[in-house]
């Protein structure tokens, strides 16, 4: 296999769908580098282009122009190079009803010609917390189950690189919580990983870098702490303060501080908006009037997401 | 040895499923019902033959053939249709397609994989009751049938398996198409409907509506006088018959049943020949559809 430091490379990916005489561009331009070892979310609303991009990337759809090279494959010329090694998990995979999970695996284990896939696959059974629902069908498992051997048939080959695509759709929060869990020791494993998903609240906090999609281009991409500060230099800086004791005098005065724009009471709780950073020697001189506690609310990834997807 | 791999394992999701099962069950029932036909008397002896039985039993084959002709004509179309028109569809819609091409397999994998799958479960859904049926009935009804009858139930088989295949291809074919399995089953068992049942009285009216209502000349015979139509007017109904019908697939098999119920084997191979290029036609076409066919 090819070492990289950039698993996923794309040089302007363009994907045109002609539907009658219309034309659709589903990926627009796409630069894109997901850096090795990251957790990568690529964020976007439904019908943004995530999949398609995917696909592309995998090779399963071919790219009307440009360049996508992952693990050092060429897309379009090593699809099957790519998909030897890249774990993929394709949103609303399914495997035979009929069959067991163990079974199911099996399957895919022989077409990929593992080696011991027996001995893999109870590795991967485990990994993903279904050995003991191993003789299950297919047929009868919960979405959570199911999404779980989703993921077991992507590890089976033992790949570097994770690709999967809205992993958490339909998976209740305990799933949810299970799904996050997983993701992080396999990126301590040492593998990126890359993942498409519109439902931020479940998976959002595992991302160390994100690229944001709006109608087929990305509008946005870097490391997480990036893009909040690049957010924060470009909005304003709310602050949120907690009284050690209500008191409207104390109100009034940050309210006539000259970089502060605005005081917002929420609640028992002070939001202290300015158009930039408050001087330390300002903040020294607030904490004195009896604050309880004060800190820099940081834009969430929703904010992020919000503020470039539109 | 991709493509036999996922052969392999469609085989056996598909010889493990219900509708499988309940298929064959079903299919062997009514064979072997139909086969109870055998054990009945023969009313006329033909001349050299000594008893009923002994003619009954000389031409076993035949009878056979017979008892079980109307059966296969109308179930065999359904076993087929059953067992193709999800063979696409449904791994699109359960989603096993998208498993199969994040390995490291082209969508031609996919589809030679299906089709042989899919022609081993046509052999095991149509041949097996077939036999099956068959050997029940030499057990259970205590007929013995002779080489010959064999011979001829060996080729009846594989000429019930030629027609079979091209109603699956068909299937697979629409299955392939309209990535939806209510629609291709929908538009299977039309097409089924149209070539078995409709056409057949559609021609008659289309010839009238052709050739004019039939001429007919008055026959005296003894003290009755009788109408006969005129013989060139049937002789080309008969000939627009025959091509009208030539549309339908159920016609094809009928005019090689024919041949074999007639008792002298099959002398025109056209029927035949026809369900192969018809079922080969059909199955090349679904490949390119599903190869040129992104699936997302």
């Amino acid at each position: 296999m090819r070492r990289l430091e950039s698993p996923i490379k794309t040089e302007n990916l363009t994907k045109i769908y002609k539907i009658g005489r219309k034309e659709i561009r589903a990926v627009d331009r796409v630069n894109l580098e997901v850096p090795k070892g990251s957790i990568f979310g690529l964020l976007g609303r439904n019908g943004a282009g995530k999949s398609t991009l995917i696909h592309i990337l995998m090779g399963t759809v071919l790219p009307t122009s440009g360049r996508g090279v992952v693990l050092g494959y060429d897309t379009v010329k090593e699809s099957l190079k790519i998909r030897e090694n890249v774990g993929f998990m394709p949103e609303g995979l399914g495997f035979y009803e009929d069959l067991t999970a163990e079974q199911n695996l099996m399957a895919i284990a022989r077409l990929i010609g593992l080696k011991k896939p027996k001995e893999r696959i109870g590795e991967c059974l485990k990994l993903v917390g279904l050995w003991e629902y191993r003789q299950r069908k297919y047929g009868e498992m919960s979405t959570g189950m199911k999404q779980r051997l989703g993921i077991a048939q992507a590890l089976l080959k033992e790949p570097e690189l994770l690709v999967l695509d809205e992993p958490t759709s339909g998976v209740d929060p305990d799933g949810a919580r299970e799904f996050r869990k997983l993701i992080q020791m396999l990126n301590k494993q040492g593998r990126t990983i890359f993942i498409s998903t519109h439902l931020l609240y479940e998976i959002g906090p595992l991302f160390t870098h994100i690229a944001v999609m709006k109608q087929g281009k990305i509008v946005v991409q870097g490391s997480v702490s990036e893009l909040r500060e690049k957010l924060m230099m470009s909005q304003s800086f709310v602050y949120e303060v907690e009284l050690s004791k209500w008191s409207h005098v104390i109100v009034d005065r940050i309210r006539s501080l000259n970089d502060v724009d605005e005081v917002i009471i929420d609640g028992e709780k002070l939001l202290v908006v300015c158009s930039k950073p408050l001087a330390p020697t300002l903040l020294s001189l607030i904490k004195g009037w009896g604050v309880e506690s004060f800190r820099l609310v940081e834009p969430t990834l929703e904010d992020i997401f919000r503020e470039f997807s539109g | 040895m991709k493509a036999l791999e996922i052969a392999r394992v469609e085989f056996g999701n598909i010889v493990r499923s219900n509708k499988f099962l309940a298929i064959v069950a079903i299919f062997t029932l009514m064979l072997f019902s139909g086969l109870c036909k055998v054990t009945e008397p023969t009313p006329m002896v033909s001349i050299g033959a000594t008893t009923p039985e002994v003619q009954g039993t000389e031409k076993l084959g035949l009878k056979v053939i017979n008892s079980i002709g109307e059966y296969v004509l109308m179930f065999v179309p359904l076993v087929a249709i059953m067992l193709g028109f999800d063979a696409i569809s449904s791994k699109v819609e359960k989603g096993i397609a998208r498993t199969l091409l994040a390995q490291p397999v082209f969508r031609d994998h996919i589809i030679v994989g299906t089709f042989v799958a899919g022609l081993m479960s046509l052999i095991a859904g149509v041949v097996m009751p077939l036999a099956l049926s068959l050997s029940l009935a030499v057990l259970l009804l205590r007929i013995t049938p002779s080489l010959t009858d064999v011979a001829l139930i060996i080729t009846y088989i594989g000429v019930v398996a030629v027609f079979a295949l091209a109603y699956y291809t068909l299937s697979v074919f629409f299955s392939t198409v309209m990535y939806n399995s209510v629609k291709s089953l929908v538009a299977s068992i039309l097409v089924w409907l149209f070539s078995s049942f409709m056409l057949p009285r559609l021609s008659s009216a289309i010839i009238r509506l052709v050739l004019g209502p039939p001429k007919y000349e008055q026959v005296q015979m003894g003290q009755m006088v009788l109408l006969k139509a005129d013989p060139d007017y049937m002789k080309k109904f008969f000939e627009l018959r025959s091509k009208i019908l030539s549309l339908s697939l159920d016609h094809h098999f009928n005019m090689i049943q024919s041949q074999l119920l007639m008792g002298m084997g099959i002398n025109d191979y056209t029927g035949l020949i026809v369900l192969i290029i018809f079922s080969l036609a059909v199955l090349i076409a679904s490949f390119i559809v599903f190869v040129k066919r992104e699936v997302r």
